[in-house]
């Protein structure tokens, strides 16, 4: 018998929580009981930043954590934060493929640092907010003061001529009530989770990144599983992965239907709006090549090749 | 809390012979790096003042402000451990051991010594393995900025062992004083306080 | 329960060999880790992370000026203003204290320096007019608690770290409980000077002296304007507002000639040395609190309330007992940095509001400020009027009394503390 910890920065009742407790089930089901994993959830183990760090040390067993928390150490790694990149659900559950170029090159990458990738969590597209109007051309966005959530994201709004402000998750609500900045920036359902729409009433669907979450697990740890319990821990990824893969794309979709149900202006792009906004943040398409090197090139061009 | 006076610290004076050398360069340690952290605090308060400046004047914030800060904040936390060690300024319940006989007094002050001792010289080994590990596979952080992660992770190995040099210099010395009265730091802070002049 | 028992019981008796608390914690999480046979490698990354926040930098430079502040003899002005508006009232010069306290609170982030800054000017005042010792050291040991309730606040900061909570919405959550003990407070002091006290009211001020005194003390006053009204406004966040106060508060001491550069280096090193201490606290208790939740401790505590304790009043009623008894001993960073992990989860679970709970903690911890034998406004308080602490003890009692009846208020309206973050 083993038993697995596993820290999660949010609750166990928010989508990305929830996941992991669907996959403690199913490893439980599936190895007939001879594996469990403890769910240390809300963070009080953890911040989403420690845990590359805690996995790789062996602090702790499994950890949820946004793709981007690694782009300080692997600049490619803010490959989902680059803008316009994935243009639909169908080309990022092309790139999860597990025996796709794009998945392997990337996981590979991120157990460089000690982290064995076991999946992958889509939390969907990532959309601005604003007041007043809808943001349906990137000039609208010149001189304005913008809510980035790192470094990727604020390349994007340097590139279309906006300031980047980094504001936390909890901080984003008073920051958009207050006008600290003029732009928010947060995935479809957390605009209505979180009740942004009460202060923020434009959502232009930009559709311009994606919030992924990846689960990792210590390296050594893995390699010291037996072959039947990889294989159990394997599977049961797998099985997690699809099922959020599949809820989410509904719940996003519902989340915009429910906001455009007289909580907000949902505003989508036309083709040609969407052209435009995607020549301006050319840039930072750029600078995400040159920051990642021969592997955010590599990431990028195995992409572009699923369109 | 924080204060100067000597509440469980140094008594008189200081023992005499070989060591004295070495004693000194852990007060002399303490010291210097709590006036380092001094400088900082002062540094911090104007560089985020700045960070508004800019923002609102230029229209133009900085990409390093809050990263720089949070860093210097670090760095003066740990620098001045060791100094408030020294000062006996840590937060401690002196209810039951202040009104205990001299014998009883000196050996409370001991355990403490040797705990804070003991734990910092296991915080220097475990941070240094976590260091090296953080230096080698080029670990940064995902801010704006990107600043290398061990640059935020060296005070702590830093302080931690100016610490655990100052509780060995206090423990060499414990036998060598009278017995350390302990005043509870709440006390002395207010004590301090209602002294400041104005 | 056992191990719930079995780490009290350490924590309480390390506590009371002298072990400083933040070396309690972490000695004790390190010890509980080694015994789980629980990964070493926690060690470091919690040395590593626990410091590692942005919003944290707000709690040294909200020391930093109010050091600077307490140093520049900003109290005498501010107090010598009020008491030109008020002072001639029944009872004026108690409330022209609790209204200081007020003012003074709403630039500094602890409760100390509230109670040293106001108490150093009003204290002789007030016992030159004949107000009774036991009044006059109550009233400003109880006011000076105010300095953490009302914004800016260095608990209330730490609570929203632990809690991942935002700092703006809990320092908007504090003015409502803050106005409403200033209100009950000032009432008491009217009253017991109405009935009772034969204690003089200062003369009316003239016109002139009015401008004069509220000339000197606008500067404090637009401080705490430009701050609070700049994080309500969402001008900055509240780690910019304490730079800009403490940038402020050095522009305004050194223009009006009233700080030195030694007071302004014993402001700066006193500020260091608060800090360190406060946040090997936090240090501590990241290790403590971590090595407690993989042992499941917060876990259990939460299936006992829930099994053994009939909903949210139970809950409330009970921690509130314990915090006060706490209280009695332990200083209040200790106490919110031990008990806040434990019982998050069961505020979650109960369906609390977290923010109503770091306010209402707070107000707990303002009791145990003025509680002996660990009190550490009756000791600054004492201190200053240089009288027995038992006068000040005396004093306090009604205070506390109508501190009990002001949590009762908020559990029972929650309102108070909701209805401003929420709405405004
Ligand atoms: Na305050
Ligand atoms: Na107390």
């Amino acid at each position: 018998e083993r038993t697995l910890r596993a820290t999660v920065q949010v609750a166990v009742n928010h989508p990305i929580g929830a996941n992991v407790v669907t996959f403690a089930d199913t490893l439980r089901d599936i190895s007939g009981g001879e594996m469990t994993v403890e769910i240390y959830d809300s963070a009080q183990l953890f911040k989403g930043s420690e845990v590359p760090k805690a996995v790789a040390s062996g602090a702790i067993d499994i950890g949820v954590v946004l793709a981007d928390e690694y782009s300080g150490t692997l600049p490619a790694a803010g490959v989902f934060s680059v803008p316009f990149l994935f243009p639909s659900y169908e080309v990022l559950a092309r790139a999860a493929d597990p025996d796709g170029a794009f998945r392997k090159t990337f996981d590979d990458m991120i157990a460089s640092t000690g982290t064995k990738v076991l999946w992958w969590q889509d939390y969907g597209p990532v959309q601005l907010l604003s007041k007043g109007e809808a943001l349906v051309e990137p000039s609208q966005m010149q001189g304005k003061l913008v809510r980035a959530m790192g470094k990727p994201s604020g390349d994007f709004i340097d590139a279309v001529g906006g300031t980047p402000v980094v504001i936390g998750g909890s901080e984003q609500f008073m920051a958009y009530q207050r006008g600290t900045v003029d732009v928010g920036m947060s995935g479809t359902t957390a605009v209505e989770s979180r009740k942004l729409y009460e202060v923020m009433d434009h959502v232009t669907m930009t559709n311009h990144s994606l919030a992924e979450f990846i689960v990792v697990i210590n390296d050594a740890l893995f390699d010291a599983l037996s072959d039947e319990e990889k294989a159990w821990v394997t599977e049961a990824a797998m099985v997690a992965e699809q099922s959020l893969r599949e809820q989410t794309e509904a719940n996003n979709e519902a989340s915009a239907d429910w906001l455009s149900d007289g909580h907000a202006t949902v505003t989508p792009l036309t083709p040609e709006q969407l052209a435009a906004w995607q020549d301006a943040a050319a840039p930072a398409v750029e600078v995400f090549v040159r920051d990642g090197g021969d592997l955010g090139k590599q990431l990028v061009d195995a992409i572009q090749a699923l369109y | 809390m924080a204060h100067d006076t000597p509440g469980s610290g140094p008594g008189a004076q200081d023992a005499p012979g070989p060591w004295l050398r070495v004693l000194r360069l852990a007060d002399g340690l303490s010291i210097l790096a709590a006036r380092i952290a001094a400088v900082m605090i002062t540094v911090i308060a104007v560089i985020l003042a700045y960070e508004v400046l800019a923002r609102y004047v230029f229209r133009a914030p900085t990409r390093w402000t809050s990263d720089v800060g949070t860093t210097l904040m670090i760095w003066l936390t740990f620098l001045a451990m060791a100094q408030s060690l020294r000062s006996g300024g840590m937060i401690r319940i002196t209810a039951l051991i202040g009104n205990a006989p001299p014998g009883v007094r000196r050996a409370a002050q001991g355990f403490t010594l040797l705990v804070i001792g003991g734990f910092s010289v296991l915080a220097v080994w475990l941070c240094t393995g976590a260091l090296i590990e953080s230096y080698s596979m080029g670990r940064r952080q995902p801010t704006m900025l990107q600043m290398p992660e061990w640059i935020a992770e060296a005070p702590i190995i830093l302080g931690y062992a100016c610490l655990a040099l100052q509780a060995l210099a206090d423990l060499i010395r414990l036998p060598l004083r009278p017995a350390p009265i302990f005043v509870s730091s709440e006390e002395a802070e207010a004590r301090h306080l209602s002294k400041e002049p104005r | 329960m056992t191990p719930v028992l079995i780490v009290c019981a350490l924590v309480l008796l390390l506590l009371l060999t002298g072990l400083p608390v933040a070396f309690t914690l972490a000695s004790l999480g390190t010890g509980l880790i080694v015994l789980k046979g629980l990964p070493l490698a926690l060690i470091p990354t919690n040395l590593f992370g626990s410091l590692n926040d942005f919003v944290l930098l707000a709690v040294p430079l909200f020391l930093l000026m109010s050091n600077i502040l307490l140093r520049g003899g900003v109290g005498r002005d501010l107090f010598v203003a009020v008491q030109s508006w008020v002072g001639h009232w029944p009872g004026g010069i108690g409330v022209a204290a609790l209204l200081s306290c007020g003012i003074f609170s709403a630039i500094s982030g602890s409760s100390v320096t509230t109670a040293a800054t106001v108490g150093t000017v009003a204290v002789p005042e007030m016992t030159k007019r004949g107000y009774k010792p036991s009044f006059t050291l109550g009233l400003l040991a109880a006011g000076g608690t105010l300095g953490i309730l009302i914004p800016p606040s260095v608990p209330l900061i730490v609570y929203g770290v632990i809690a991942e909570e935002s700092i703006g919405k809990l320092f908007l959550a504090g003015v409502g409980p803050g106005l409403l003990l200033i209100t009950v407070f000032g009432l008491y002091a009217v009253l017991s000077a109405a009935f009772g006290d034969n204690a003089e009211a200062s003369p009316r001020a003239s016109r002139a002296e009015r401008v004069l005194a509220t000339r000197r003390a606008l500067p404090t006053v637009l401080l705490a304007v430009v701050m609070l009204g700049g994080i309500y406004a969402g001008a900055f966040t509240p780690t910019e507002a304490s730079a800009i106060g403490a940038t402020m508060a050095l522009a305004i001491t050194v223009a009006q000639r009233s700080l030195g550069w030694t007071q302004f280096l014993g402001a700066v090193k006193d500020s260091v040395q608060t800090t360190t201490v406060i946040f090997l606290i936090v240090v501590g208790a990241k290790i403590f609190g971590q090595a407690i939740t993989l042992y499941q401790i917060p876990a259990q505590v939460a299936h006992v309330f829930d099994t053994h304790v009939p909903g949210q009043f139970g809950f409330i009623v009970i921690v509130s007992l314990i915090l006060l008894f706490i209280g009695l001993f332990l200083e209040s960073m200790s106490m919110l940095l031990i008990m806040v992990p434990v019982l998050l989860p069961t505020v979650m679970a109960l369906g609390l509001d977290p923010i109503w709970f770091g306010v209402y903690f707070v107000l707990l911890i303002e009791i145990a400020l003025i509680t002996p034998p660990v009190g550490l406004n009756l000791f600054v308080i004492q201190a200053i009027a240089n009288m027995p602490l038992g006068v000040v003890v005396k004093g306090v009692v009604p205070f506390v009394l109508m501190m009990l009846g002001v949590a009762a208020l908020l559990s029972i309206f929650p309102q108070i503390v909701l209805w401003l973050p929420f709405h405004l």
